[in-house]
């Protein structure tokens, strides 16, 4: 392998600097020289590379000093009416940057001076530039088309050590602050170039009808195992050095206003009850999304994902296998994943404590203890999925071990739950693609555990009760600008979780909560005790003003219908709540997305302040800047 | 000491500045052209009874395909650098999959027939997920980035007899088709992609472009069905080094050439028939000559 190549520039320019360059080859170490297709010695470079058909010969392109090769007529922008290139770097930086000279003029150039140099019957290996001038990004689109389409795969990379430079600069006396901005500039850039392109180069808005919200296409690729299906989805297609991560945190401020909260300096008017407001500047936790194929149809997502102090776990991490015996309904994942939500919460546009998830997708009755039926949280366990080729008709069947997702078989051993999602879109003409369809949970999950002095071991969980969760599920669109998501639900838990059994281990560590009840050999229920229901409904609606600017609005409301417990109030729990805000993405790329985000949430609790009967309210204001890349 | 790292600093701000001066300035030249077209009458589409309306499209467009067309059409969106092949320039209106004539611009069911299919091995996705009359909008926008639809009439679909039996003696004639009109020239004996042209190929514009490859099982760029492959080789890839070969093989034996290339294939939802023909045959590749 080679490790180093020697390569001379400027061959072209005068015989002297020619003469030095066949010196450097014949007696020295120089293997490599490019050529100046506007070098006034030109003719005898072209002699004496001709007979020295060892040197590898390149182009060494010029767009600064001296005469262009293209007629002046043909390239307007970039030379003077004499046809002579800008005299300088910094003019010619300064004008590419400011739009002055046309990216069209500048490949016609190039395009003339390579096209010289293979008509002087050389046949050039590499690239590099007069001046680096191609670590300007347009200059560098340019000489990257020209060199796919010239199969020429070595272009120079011009980086150099800034320290260096200055040293070397002030110690040779010179100065050339522009030199080294050029340098500095020539870095980002190169950093970049080998960063190349995101897998698809497609723009964020053709998945996410507001990035990470997915639109039907975007669902329609995940569906098919993050794959476009065109035959180049596999990694090996992709540039070696890409790879498929991308990180998200979002800076904030916010205030938070929380009703009722029990306060120590009680006073007639107040009756030991107080609102709390904070405001301040904060952080949201760190995403490391990683995922994407391994193979064609083999597809993983791992996301390690912290909270804001940097504490981490995996909110995902599974591999799937999709498309199995050719067949889009065959696809399998295994690990841990978010349940086919059509309304995924892991997407959601909305970031407040309140706001950011959907209380339909998580409501507990007061009192009860079935943490389990969270269709919101990520699970553990293995997932069934077919669609049709469209994506028009899809199902799902996922078995998971009744954890609520932790790891390390504390609660959730030897329990399991269903989940079962079918849904159908139509062709709606002008309107758009309408889906509805429907989901539902069936699971059963321990309420006794076996104890050591008195304490239950994680893990031992036995006694399994029922609950289920069971809901609509429409997406409903009004042209290419609004649509209405409509989620509901039915819930209902077994008796013993109403009376707060099922999770007497505290899954978040693993150490057993002593004050949870456990159903231990010999417990019977209370007499007033039922088995719990309730029904709610998410309802969200989006504006969708352009690809970069969506408006959102959320209603939500969980109703009990049956407590728990007989005398409990009937109301106690019932939430009502509201979101709004907005998203704008001021730019649209493949690379990266960043958003402004602005959004208010209002919910409302019956029954649950401090004092029987009072009803909380609490609100949240929240403008962040929410990014990924 | 603290003056050299002030001095580095400073420095690198300016070269930030520099990088941040780097925003595109897009070319403005043809917008007002662009703007006349797109009220023209060749800015719709008419696809069976959906009539498509170019203006109702700007938005999908600007969602779903800017990033590799580019604003103008020309095909020249930010991501086009790294795509290989590189996205249609519908400034040039010169389209691959077409059931007119070469040469002629395609018909409205043309484009929106290849909207929804999507060109394989390519980045140009399966947009299946479109509603039809999303897709005919698309194809009214489409046509409002080229003077040559002002212009020019589409062509006229070629006419394709009905599909006869497959048979053996039809398949020993397509497979003499194949060498006769050298198909093995750029798509090699065994339709292996590997024929002594195949590396020498370019697109119209010089850029290297590959032979479709029989064997591989990938889909044939402008659809699956019998029908779709005699288009291909009776119209030619406009835009490529595929020719049209209407003037060297009658309707008749292009039929023949379709079933040995369906042997070529590996087994698929097409050619049961032709693959188990072609056994009994005993079929060999042609020789090159």
């Amino acid at each position: 392998m080679k490790e180093l190549i020697l390569n001379a520039d400027d061959f072209g320019l005068t015989k002297g600097v020619n003469e030095g360059i066949i010196r450097a080859h014949r007696e020295g170490i120089l293997t490599s020289a490019t050529l100046m297709a506007t070098g006034p010695a030109f003719d005898d470079a072209v002699e004496r590379a001709r007979a020295n058909p060892a040197l590898g010969i390149g182009c060494h392109l010029v767009l600064t000093g001296g005469f262009a090769v293209a007629p002046p007529e043909e390239i307007p922008s970039l030379v003077d009416e004499n046809g002579r290139l800008p005299k300088s770097l910094g003019i010619l930086v300064a004008r590419v940057s400011s739009g002055k000279i046309r990216t069209k003029d500048i490949e016609r150039e190039l395009r003339a001076q390579i096209e010289k140099i293979r008509r002087a019957g050389i046949e050039p290996t590499h690239f590099d530039t007069h001046k680096h001038t191609h670590a300007h990004p347009r200059v560098m689109n340019v000489l990257g088309r020209l060199a796919r389409e010239l199969g020429i795969t070595r272009i120079r990379k011009p980086v150099e050590n800034l320290r260096d430079s200055w040293k070397s600069m002030r110690g040779e006396g010179v100065t050339s602050p522009k030199q080294l901005a050029a340098s500095a500039a020539v870095r980002a850039v190169s950093s970049r170039f080998t960063a190349i392109s995101r897998k698809y180069g497609l723009r964020c808005s053709a998945c996410h009808e507001s990035w990470p919200m997915l639109n039907y296409f975007g669902q329609k690729f995940k569906d098919n195992g993050y794959q476009l299906m065109n035959d180049r989805d596999a990694p090996i297609w992709q540039n070696p050095s890409y790879w498929p991560v991308t990180f998200r945190i979002t800076p904030i401020w916010h205030r938070v206003s929380t009703g009722k909260v029990a306060v120590d300096e009680g006073t007639a008017q107040n009756n030991g009850v107080a609102r709390i407001e904070s405001s301040g500047f904060d952080l949201s936790g760190l995403d490391f999304h990683t995922g994407g194929t391994l193979e064609k149809n083999f597809s993983f997502y791992v996301l390690p994902s912290s909270d804001n102090t940097a504490s981490f776990h995996f909110e995902t991490a599974m591999a799937r296998l999709d498309n199995v015996f050719s067949s889009p309904w065959l696809n399998v994942k295994l690990g841990k994943f978010e349940l086919d939500n059509l309304l995924s919460e892991k997407r959601i546009l909305t970031l407040t404590a309140n706001g950011g998830i959907y209380q339909t997708y998580h409501f507990i009755p007061i009192g009860d203890n079935n943490i389990f039926g969270q269709i919101g949280d990520n699970q553990l366990g293995v997932e069934y999925m077919g669609h049709s080729m469209d994506d028009r008709t899809r199902v799902s069947a996922a078995l998971i071990s009744s954890s609520d997702g932790n790891v390390g078989l504390i609660t959730g051993a030897n329990s399991y739950t269903g989940f079962f999602t079918a849904s159908q879109a139509f062709d709606t003409g002008k309107l758009g693609v309408q889906r509805i369809g429907f989901y539902e949970m069936v699971g059963q999950a321990a309420t006794m555990y076996r104890t050591s002095a008195g304490v239950p071991i994680p893990g031992s969980g036995i006694g399994n009760k029922g609950f289920n969760r069971i809901g609509f599920v429409g997406q409903f669109y009004f042209g290419p600008h609004f649509d209405l998501q409509v989620v509901t639900q039915h819930g209902a838990d077994n008796a013993w979780f109403g009376q707060g059994y099922g999770n007497a281990t505290d899954p978040s560590n693993g150490t057993p909560a002593n004050d949870l009840p456990n159903a231990t050999p010999g417990t019977v229920l209370p007499a007033t005790a039922r088995a719990p229901s309730w029904n709610g409904a998410t309802f969200e609606a989006h504006y969708v003003y352009s690809p970069q600017l969506i408006f959102i609005g959320r209603f939500e409301l969980e109703r009990m219908s049956q407590q728990g417990t007989v005398g409990t109030p009937s109301t106690l729990g019932n939430i009502t709540t509201y979101t709004i805000g907005y998203r704008y993405n001021p730019f649209m790329t493949s690379r990266a997305g960043f958003a402004w985000h602005n959004e208010y949430n209002w919910l409302h609790q019956d029954g649950t302040g401090p004092q029987p009967g009072q009803n909380v309210n609490s609100s949240e204001l929240l403008i962040g800047f929410d990014f990924d890349f | 000491m603290r003056r050299k790292s002030f001095l580095q600093c400073s420095l690198l701000m300016s070269a930030a500045a520099v990088l941040a001066l780097c925003l595109p300035a897009r070319a403005q030249l043809s917008t007002v052209q662009l703007q006349e077209w797109l009220n023209s009458p060749a800015a719709t589409s008419h696809i069976g009874n959906i009539t498509g309306n170019a203006h109702a499209a700007a938005m999908p467009y600007r969602r779903y395909c800017v990033g590799c067309h580019g604003e103008l059409g020309d095909g020249n969106g930010e991501n086009a650098v790294w795509l290989d092949p590189k996205p249609r320039d519908f400034q040039l209106a010169i389209f691959k999959c077409r059931s007119t004539p070469t040469g002629t611009l395609p018909t409205d069911e043309d484009l929106y027939d290849t909207i929804a299919r999507g060109l394989d091995r390519s980045n140009m996705p399966i947009w299946n997920t479109f509603t039809k009359d999303e897709r005919a909008d698309l194809v009214a926008w489409i046509k409002h980035f080229s003077p040559r639809w002002q212009k020019e009439k589409p062509g006229t679909p070629i006419e394709i007899p009905p599909e006869p039996e497959v048979t053996a003696e039809r398949i020993k004639a397509g497979q003499e088709v194949f060498g006769r009109v050298q198909c093995w020239k750029c798509h090699g004996v065994q339709g292996m992609a590997n024929g002594p042209s195949a590396s020498t190929l370019t697109d119209d514009l010089g850029r290297p472009i590959l032979a479709y490859n029989f064997t591989d099982g990938s889909r044939p760029k402008c659809g699956s069905t019998d029908r779709d492959i005699y288009k291909i080789f009776m119209t030619g890839l406009d835009g490529t080094p595929m020719p049209s070969f209407s003037d060297n093989i009658k309707p008749d034996e292009a039929w023949d050439l379709v079933f040995y290339l369906r042997t070529l294939q590996p087994h698929n939802a097409y050619n049961a028939k032709e693959k188990q023909i072609a056994r009994q045959l005993g079929l060999k590749p042609v020789s090159p000559q």
